[in-house]
């Protein structure tokens, strides 16, 4: 039976807990609203429950780095160490050690743990078009910050998901636009002035 | 030039959210959410086999969009009507101000625009999604329509990656999601919505 009971999204009341009449559920008995449940295996499945290591009990039989006494079933992908079933760390096909998907996550070069990044299209994008309703004058500054920007981050990879170099291609032409005009602006500014 | 990321298909569904814009991809064993917020994107994964249920709920806000849209654009052709008949009648339009009576226009026709494309959208709804640890609402799957075929593919994938645990009940046997012709017809009374 589930662990974890469903309950409508809209008036939180309990759902059915039987499988079967969730699954055929059209309309919340409680509120009335239309729901659409769609249960998967795991739902009756239970809690997925990780290897247990096996003890060493042969002698010559290769044990694990980090524990003595358990058997090693592979190697890490990264450092090469032997590893129990409890080290074993399955990341999109690779086996790791604790140690080294620690020190792949810290430097980021993980990206299946990477939580979140900044988009330097989405920065230079901003940089051009805040100062469009703040003020004029700020335009030949942030139009250069965004134009160096661009050409900085140009090789690495904006998104992890959307990886298209549009976005700051079309920054560069408008960058020197701005630029341009600040600049003009900021001539005509000082002539009116003196 | 980069290209998309082949590891990641990307899902129907997905759009604006409260404060920035969510969008679904579909990895060989994961499904994977990106929220872009301002200039940063924040990733969720969901393990497609702790995935245990998909709650699809109806709910009411597409008539709060329809009602500001319709009232909207019902106040600006009676005040583009009026301008048109009575002509000098028409505060604050002076009689023979074109651009006023253009900008008009263009707020009735925009406003009107809304209206179609909210109606066009379909009702409105909430995911949520069950894995072992918790239950969260999935952002931006907002309309009824997008948000059922978000589900279909979801589902498939889903099935694909639980293939070896044994099916909901054997009775059931895994009731395949498939997407129900709109539910907005008038002979299906309407207690929500
Ligand atoms: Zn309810
Ligand atoms: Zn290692
Ligand atoms: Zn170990």
């Amino acid at each position: 039976m589930a662990a974890t009971a469903v309950s409508c999204p809209k008036c939180r009341a309990p759902l059915p807990d039987d499988p079967a009449a969730l699954a055929a559920l059209d309309r919340c008995p409680a509120c009335g609203t239309r729901v659409k449940i769609c249960l998967f295996p795991a739902f009756t499945a239970g809690p997925r429950s990780g290897a247990l290591p096996e003890a060493v009990l042969a002698e010559g039989e290769a044990a694990c780095f980090y524990h003595a006494g358990n058997k090693a079933v592979v190697p890490c992908d990264q450092c090469g160490r032997f590893l129990c079933a409890l080290c074993d760390l399955e990341l999109a096909g690779r086996h790791v050690c604790p140690v080294c998907l620690e020190s792949g996550a810290k430097r980021g070069q993980v990206e299946l743990l990477e939580h979140s990044r900044a988009r330097p299209d989405l920065v230079v994008w901003n940089l051009l078009l805040l100062p469009l309703i703040a003020c004029g004058y700020a335009f030949p500054l942030t139009a250069l910050i965004a134009l160096i920007y661009t050409l900085v981050k140009w090789n690495t990879k904006p998104s992890l998901v959307d990886n298209t170099r549009a976005r700051l291609a079309w920054a560069i032409p408008v960058a020197l636009l701005e630029l341009a005009g600040g600049v003009a602006l900021w001539l005509f500014y000082l002539r009116m002035v003196r | 030039m980069l290209r998309r990321d082949p590891n990641y298909t990307r899902l129907p569904g997905g759009g604006r959210t409260l404060t920035g814009n969510a969008s679904y991809w579909l990895a060989r064993d994961h499904l994977l959410l990106v929220d872009v917020q301002t200039a940063c994107e924040r990733y969720r994964r969901f393990d497609l086999r702790d995935i245990r249920c998909l709650t699809l709920v109806a709910t009411r806000l597409g008539w709060i969009d329809r009602g500001i849209l319709g009232g909207a654009s019902l106040l600006f052709l009676a005040w583009l009507l009026g301008a048109l008949t009575f002509g000098k009648l028409s505060f604050p339009l002076a009689n023979g101000d074109w651009i006023g009576l253009i900008a008009l226009a263009g707020a009735a026709l925009s406003s009107l625009t809304g209206l179609l494309l909210s109606i066009r959208a379909g009702r409105m709804c909430r995911v949520e999604i069950q894995t072992g640890v918790q239950t969260i609402p999935l952002p931006g799957l907002n309309r009824w329509r997008k948000a059922e075929q978000f589900l279909v593919t979801l589902t498939s994938a889903v099935q694909a990656a639980q293939a070896d645990l044994r099916p909901v009940t054997e009775a059931v046997a895994t009731p395949a999601f498939t997407a129900d012709p709109e539910p907005e017809s008038p002979a299906d009374p309407e207690p929500s919505s």
